[in-house]
Parts: structure tokens; C-alpha cells; sequence
């Protein structure tokens, strides 16, 4: 156990001295004199085991001057062998570039390094800066907008013009010019359209830090009675939101070599190079006014206004004018004009919503122009036009909304046919696809027989079945009234074949037999008076003095008259029915 | 005597006179309005379709001119006017086929832009709606002969072919018919007070008053049940249950 306890004991100081071994050793070596805008070299390096794992952080600001970094990191690994034992020692280095920027005493502050997560940090210094010993005013910068108020969505060009006094320009070093826009850079208010042409032979300047270059033409004039090379060139910018851009953050920067050397190169027909082994970058500065972009007015701003901002014309065509439903017309609409026509959007053009079906939507756009081709096709036959479409503009020069409204334009549209499509409308809106008239009109036609032609005949028919019914049941129930109206019929019937007076009175004794359930044969009139008697005791006596008169007469052989005894017999018959 | 019978005979020669006038005058309309719609003048081939139905009485030529009034109409996007004609065609004749689907597609338009509008009719809406399918004349016959059936099929019982069966049938003949007028007689009743609006976007009042408030507005084409007028007003419903006041001119109801 307590070999254990020394072992973590002895492990810990050896790490601990480790630890210490591994901070790195700093150094920042610099001139400690300086002209105004002379380049001041400072140089840093990190030695140590740990060196080579260290970062430069973030550049510290320098009040009264600019620092930024030429070159680095570099690394460095030296191996030294004392006594055998061998050590490995790394070194990193930055160059650095300061630019002082007043006189006095300037302060470079302390370095930050992060080696192996921790933050080291070297020792603050500083410089003692004395006037510049260049002639002022020998680098010149101009920035001139076209205009120091402007819109949202305006486009607008701003004039470069960046200088060196003619007699210092071939001291120029390479790469020594610089233009920094920080209001450019950003792009918060403005974008970087483009730029004009340049001539030939122009001179490259770093833009914004090295990231890019911009041509620049060359040219030499004079400028506050001093000879200058000039270098120009013109930007073409979008207002992209309101706000203020100074253009005073614009700064031309331009290194010039304040000594120099020759440099023999046997291979140079010149004999050799110079080179310059002393620097001052030499700062000028926009002037101006800052330029203000507004924000469009929201009021009479137009319903069909999108973005467009500037001076514009707007044209319509269509073909052709002459289609079915289902054939589609090519619509264009094309916007020209000045302004900033590569961002306009185009509006919705609702106009054609209710009448048209958009088919297929391209556009072409070029500098000058900004075209819309739409393939739109009827929705029906009653669409006689396309209607005025209106596209409308801000003019930055009047201030006001332009609103371009296009005239219609006559169609002619023939309903759909067998070949083309015919359903275009959805199927909530088509009324296209109405059925059509009827060409003629039916002939007139006679009143419809009245309903009650139908249920009569049933009524009928029920009324004529009761009463047959009803016949048939009383018929069945009265067999007796049957018989002796049968009876009549019978005894009618044998009245007018009767051929002499027997024959009707026999044709009497039946109806009688008849009427008084006698035998079919027949009934004596004694017989049938004995009946009747208790009912009409006359019409008894009458029946037995009639009959005996016939009998008299038929027996005694006297000359009867048959139709007397035919009128006779019926005038009983009817008294008999009668009675009975 | 003689005298009677003449001047009878001059009366029917006058009234028969008058009848073929009256048809002449009603075809020469229509050739006119139909040449209207084919130069797409719809509108007016509406109105003129629409005035011959003044001088029409015979039903079936009272559903034509009807049918193509409602259809000029609704090319001419009058919707509520087409809607309206295109109803009373399917009145006087529910078979035409162009009226049911010319009415389809205008209701289905409707449908979508009319904010008070009830939902597509029910089953059951649309089982009350059955009578009106048929003309008043087929929904009669139906019904005589519903009865007629049920008459000969008691006659036929008291004459003995069929038995008790019989007189049940028959009764239940004999209230189906029943039910079917009555039923006939409500459906047509009721379709009857509906009312198209007929001009668009009618502001619905809470009182007759044009200073009123406006509780809600109607499209061009809602159907409605409206009250008789009451100086120059009429009161409406919609099918989902809205009230309100609208002006007299701005529905035309279905029996006009």
C-alpha cells in the first residue's frame, strides 16, 4: 500500500512539471518608432514543446492604428541532443501588419493564444509614431452616388474614383491597393448589381479585405490642381431596405514602397528588380453626405403593385384571337423600361381567373425586358376578350405609383368541339357544360283526359257486381216470388200462342197452379177461389163466375172469342197477383 | 233557334281564331329567341324565351319555354333568374332531361358561393321531394289508379274470385292512394312557397326598413321560403333556419 501511495506521488509531480514545461514562450518583436501610415511589421512567435498546438485568437483592436495579419502561422521544430538526450522544440509565427494612423504613442495590446485549451497571452507593447513623412493628399477617393435619396427597390449607380499622386505611383508597391465598402460588404440596405466595363488595361484592386478584386480603369487627370492616376469604375447597386448608408466608412488604401532596392537577376534584361524594404499604406476616406433610403408610401399604392420600381411599359398581346374551348391562346406580357426589372415580380393577374385556365407559365428575362408567357385557354364559350391586365410601378423620379393598365383584347371563342378539351371549368363552375335549348317546340297538345276516367269504370264494375250479387242472393232466397214471376211469363207466353179458348184458359189453370203451388198440370178456379177467399172474397166469386163462363160456353159448344178470354184471363191474373 | 246555333258557331270559329293566333305568335317568338342564343345574345334570348310563355297555355310548350329561358339565363350568368325558370320547367315537366341536369350544375355553382345555403339535400329531403318529380296530372293518375285497383278488387270480392285477402288489399290500396295525395298535395303546397332570389347579393334585414340592420346577405339563386308581400317586403327563410326581410323584387317565388 504505501509503495502504491509514492508511486501516485512521484506520477503527480512529474505531470506537474510537465504542465510547466508545456507553456509556451512568447515573443513579439517590433519597431518601436514609426511614421503615420508606415507598415509596421510585428513579429510573433510561440516557442515550446507545446508550440506547435497554439491559435492566434481573435485580433485585438489598436486604438489609432490597423493590425491585421500578413502571414502565419509558420511552424518550426528544432531537436537538440545535450548529453544524449534528445529535445524537440516547436515554434509557430505570425507576421503581423500594423498601421498607425496618428502620432503618439500607440498601444499594441496583448496577444491571445489558445495552446491545448488553455489561453496564453503576450506581453502588451507599443510604438512611439511620428508624422508622416509623404506628402498629404497623395492617395484620393470620390464616391459619388447618382442620387443621395433613394427607395426601396431603386436601383442606382455610384461612381468610384480612387487616386495616387501621379509622382508616387510608380511606387505602388503589388498588390498595395486596397478598397474597403464596409457599406457594401454587409449587403444589409444595398446589393452589388454590377459594374460598368472597364478599359483595357485596368489595375486590380483588393475589394473589401482580399477576398475579391475589382477591375478598375486607369486613367490620369488632374484633380485640386494636382496630377493624379486615377483608377474608376462605376457600381450599380439595389436599394434593398430602408436605412442610411455612409458613404464616409469608405476608405482607399494604397501601400507604397518609402524605401527600396535593387535586386540583381542575371536573368532580367534589366539587370534586376526593385524591392521595396520599407512600406507606408497611405488612407483616404469617402466625403459626402450618407444616402438615405426611404421605404415606399403605403398610400396609393395600387392593388396589382408587387415590387417594380422604376420608369416602366407594359405591353399585352395574345394569339391566337380566334380558338375553341380547349385550345389555348399564348398570352405575353412584358415589361420594359428602367428600373429594377431583375427582381420584379410578377403580379397574380387574377383578372384572368374567372374566365381562363392557365396552362403553362414561362418566362424570359433579360436586361432590357422582363417577359411573361402564359398559354391560357377559355373556360367557355361566352369569353369574348382578355380582359385589361394591370401591372403596376413605383417611379422613384415623380414619387408616385404608376399603375399600367393594358386594353383588352377581343377573342373569339368557338364552344368546344369533339377534338378539343371540354371541361375545363370545374365541375362546381361549368356552365359550359349546360345542355342547350330545344330548337322547336312541341305541338300543342289536346287537355288529359280527366283522372276520373280511370276509377269510373272501377265503380262501375263494383257497383254492377253488388247488384248482381244482391240479385243472385235475394233470387236464392225468394225461390217462390221467382217461381210465380216466372209464372206470368210463362202464362204471358202461352196467352199469345193460344189458338182458341181452351188453350188459354188452360194456359189460366197453370198460372194459377202456379201462383198457389198447384199441380203443374193446373188449379180449378174452385180450387184457386177456395185460396183466395179468406183475402178477396169478391175476386173469388168473380175468378169462379169467369172461369165457369168459359167452361159454359167451351162445353156447350157456343163460339168463344179467344182474345175476350185472353183479356179477360189476364185482367184475373192481375187481380190474382194482386191479392196474393 | 237557328239564330242560337249560329251565333254559338261564330263564338267557337272567334275563340279558335284567337287559339291559333295565339300560337303563331308564341313560335314566331321562339324562332326569335332561339336565333338570339345562337348569336350569344343570351340575356335577351332569356327575356325573349321568357315572354313567350305570356301567350302560352299548353303545358309541355310552357316547359320548353321555361327550360330555355333558365338556360340562356345561366349562360348569360344571371343564375337566379335561371334558376327560377328552370324550376317551374321542372314543374310543368320533370322529365325533360336537360332541365335536372342544366338545374344540377347551376345548384352545384351556387352551392359553393352562397354563404346562408343549406348543405346538399337529404335522403329524407329528398324522398319529400319525390311528388315532385311527376307532373300534378301523372301524380292524379297514379292515385286514380291506385283507387281503381282497389275498387275492382273489392268488386271482385263480392263477386266471389277472391276471398278476405281481397278486401285487405283493396284497403291498403285505397290508403296508399290516400297517403300519396296527401303527400302529393303537402310536397306541392310547400315547393310552392319556395322562392328564388333572384338578384345577387341581397342584404336580409331585420326589419323592412332599408336603414335596418343587415343580418346576412343572400347569392343570386338561394331558394327560400317566403311570406306573402307586406309593403313592397317579404319575409324569408333559408333552409338553415336564417330569417329576415328582404325586398319583394329581389325573390320571385315559385308559383309566379
Amino acid at each position: 500500500m504505501r509503495s502504491l501511495v509514492t508511486l501516485l506521488f512521484m506520477f503527480a509531480v512529474a505531470t506537474s512539471a510537465f504542465a510547466q514545461t508545456t507553456s509556451p514562450e512568447i515573443t513579439v518583436s517590433v519597431d518601436r518608432t514609426a511614421e503615420v501610415g508606415q507598415a509596421v511589421t510585428v513579429m510573433v512567435s510561440l516557442s515550446g514543446p507545446a508550440g506547435a498546438d497554439c491559435d492566434l485568437l481573435a485580433l485585438p483592436d489598436v486604438e489609432g492604428g490597423r493590425l491585421d495579419v500578413v502571414s502565419g502561422p509558420s511552424s518550426l521544430q528544432e531537436k537538440t541532443v545535450v548529453n544524449g538526450r534528445v529535445s524537440t522544440r516547436f515554434t509557430m509565427r505570425w507576421q503581423l501588419r500594423l498601421i498607425p494612423e496618428r502620432t503618439g504613442r500607440i498601444y499594441l495590446p496583448a496577444l491571445q493564444f489558445s495552446c491545448r485549451g488553455a489561453v496564453v497571452s503576450s506581453k502588451a507593447t507599443y510604438i512611439d509614431v511620428s508624422e508622416s513623412s509623404i506628402e498629404p493628399g497623395t492617395v484620393h477617393l470620390s464616391i459619388e452616388p447618382t442620387s443621395r435619396e433613394l427607395w426601396v427597390g431603386q436601383i442606382f449607380d455610384v461612381e468610384i474614383e480612387a487616386g495616387v499622386l501621379l509622382e508616387q505611383w510608380r511606387n505602388v508597391v503589388r498588390g498595395g491597393l486596397m478598397l474597403a465598402l464596409p457599406w457594401q460588404a454587409d449587403e444589409d440596405y444595398v446589393l452589388l448589381l454590377g459594374a460598368t466595363p472597364t478599359s483595357r488595361g485596368a489595375s486590380e484592386v483588393f475589394l473589401n479585405g482580399d477576398a475579391a478584386r475589382l477591375a478598375m480603369s486607369n486613367s490620369e487627370q488632374v484633380r485640386d490642381g494636382r496630377e493624379y492616376h486615377l483608377l474608376t469604375r462605376r457600381l450599380r447597386f439595389l436599394a434593398r431596405a430602408p436605412g442610411t448608408v455612409d458613404l464616409r466608412d469608405s476608405r482607399f488604401s494604397t501601400t507604397i514602397a518609402t524605401e527600396v532596392r535593387n535586386v540583381r537577376d542575371p536573368l532580367s534584361i534589366f539587370g534586376g528588380t526593385r524591392q521595396a524594404t520599407r512600406t507606408a499604406v497611405l488612407d483616404a476616406y469617402g466625403e459626402g453626405e450618407p444616402i438615405v433610403i426611404r421605404p415606399l408610401p403605403l398610400d396609393g399604392q395600387p392593388a396589382s403593385f408587387t415590387n417594380a420600381v422604376g420608369d416602366f411599359r407594359f405591353f399585352v398581346n395574345a394569339t391566337p384571337r380566334s380558338l375553341a374551348v380547349g385550345e389555348t391562346c399564348r398570352l405575353t406580357m412584358e415589361v420594359r423600361g428602367v428600373g429594377n426589372l431583375e427582381f420584379i415580380e410578377w403580379p397574380a393577374f387574377s383578372e384572368l381567373d374567372a374566365n381562363f385556365r392557365v396552362f403553362d407559365k414561362n418566362e424570359e428575362k433579360e436586361d432590357t425586358y422582363r417577359r411573361l408567357v402564359w398559354d391560357v385557354a377559355p373556360l367557355n364559350d361566352r369569353v369574348d376578350e382578355i380582359p385589361s391586365l394591370a401591372f403596376s410601378a413605383f417611379n422613384p423620379d415623380t414619387g408616385e405609383y404608376v399603375e399600367l393598365v393594358s386594353p383588352a383584347i377581343e377573342l373569339d371563342v368557338e364552344p368546344g368541339g369533339g377534338g378539343g378539351l371540354t371541361d375545363l371549368e370545374p365541375s362546381q363552375a361549368i356552365l359550359h357544360d349546360l345542355e342547350t335549348i330545344r330548337e322547336t317546340l312541341p305541338e300543342p297538345r289536346p287537355e288529359p283526359w280527366p283522372t276520373w276516367w280511370l276509377w269510373a269504370p272501377a265503380v262501375l264494375a263494383l257497383i254492377g257486381t253488388e247488384l248482381f250479387t244482391r240479385r243472385a242472393a235475394w233470387r236464392r232466397s225468394n225461390p217462390a216470388e221467382i217461381a210465380r214471376r216466372g209464372a206470368r211469363r210463362k202464362f204471358e207466353n202461352e196467352l199469345s200462342e193460344a189458338g182458341d179458348a181452351g188453350a188459354a184458359a188452360g194456359a189460366f189453370a197453370r198460372f194459377l197452379a202456379a201462383r198457389f203451388n198447384g199441380p203443374p198440370a193446373g188449379m180449378s178456379a174452385r180450387e184457386a177461389a177456395g185460396i183466395l177467399r179468406e183475402r178477396d172474397a169478391a175476386l173469388a166469386d168473380e175468378l169462379v163466375r169467369v172461369v165457369s163462363g168459359w167452361e159454359a160456353g167451351y162445353l156447350g159448344g157456343a163460339s168463344i172469342d179467344t182474345a175476350t178470354v185472353a183479356a179477360e184471363a189476364r185482367a184475373l191474373a192481375d187481380r190474382v197477383e194482386a191479392a196474393s | 233557334m237557328n239564330g242560337r246555333v249560329l251565333l254559338t258557331w261564330l263564338l267557337l270559329c272567334a275563340s279558335s281564331w284567337g287559339v291559333a293566333d295565339d300560337i303563331a305568335t308564341t313560335q314566331t317568338v321562339f324562332e326569335d329567341a332561339t336565333r338570339m342564343y345562337h348569336e350569344r345574345r343570351y340575356e335577351a334570348a332569356a327575356d325573349t324565351f321568357a315572354s313567350a310563355l305570356e301567350h302560352e297555355t299548353d303545358r309541355a310548350r310552357r316547359a320548353v319555354l321555361h327550360a330555355n329561358a333558365g338556360t340562356a339565363s345561366a349562360r348569360a350568368d344571371d343564375l337566379g333568374v335561371a334558376l327560377w325558370h328552370l324550376e317551374a320547367a321542372r314543374r310543368l315537366d320533370p322529365g325533360l332531361p336537360e332541365v335536372a341536369r342544366n338545374l344540377q350544375i347551376i345548384r352545384a355553382r351556387l352551392r359553393e358561393s352562397d354563404e346562408a345555403s343549406a348543405p346538399p339535400p337529404s335522403f329524407f329531403e329528398e324522398f319529400l321531394g319525390l311528388p315532385l318529380r311527376m307532373t300534378p296530372v301523372t301524380s292524379s293518375r297514379l292515385t286514380a289508379a291506385l283507387i281503381a285497383a282497389a275498387l275492382l278488387g273489392l268488386a271482385l270480392w263480392r263477386a266471389g274470385v277472391v276471398g278476405k285477402r281481397g278486401v285487405w288489399m283493396s284497403v291498403l290500396l285505397l290508403l296508399a292512394a290516400l297517403t300519396w295525395q296527401t303527400f302529393d298535395s303537402v310536397a306541392r303546397t310547400i315547393d310552392l312557397d319556395r322562392a328564388v332570389v333572384v338578384t345577387d347579393i341581397v342584404p336580409v334585414r331585420g326589419e323592412r326598413q332599408l336603414d335596418a340592420d343587415v343580418l346576412y346577405r343572400l347569392s343570386a339563386g338561394s331558394i327560400v321560403s317566403a311570406d306573402p308581400v307586406i309593403d313592397g317586403w317579404r319575409r324569408i327563410e333559408t333552409d338553415a333556419d336564417l330569417r329576415g326581410w328582404v325586398t319583394a323584387e329581389s325573390v320571385r317565388l315559385a308559383g309566379e
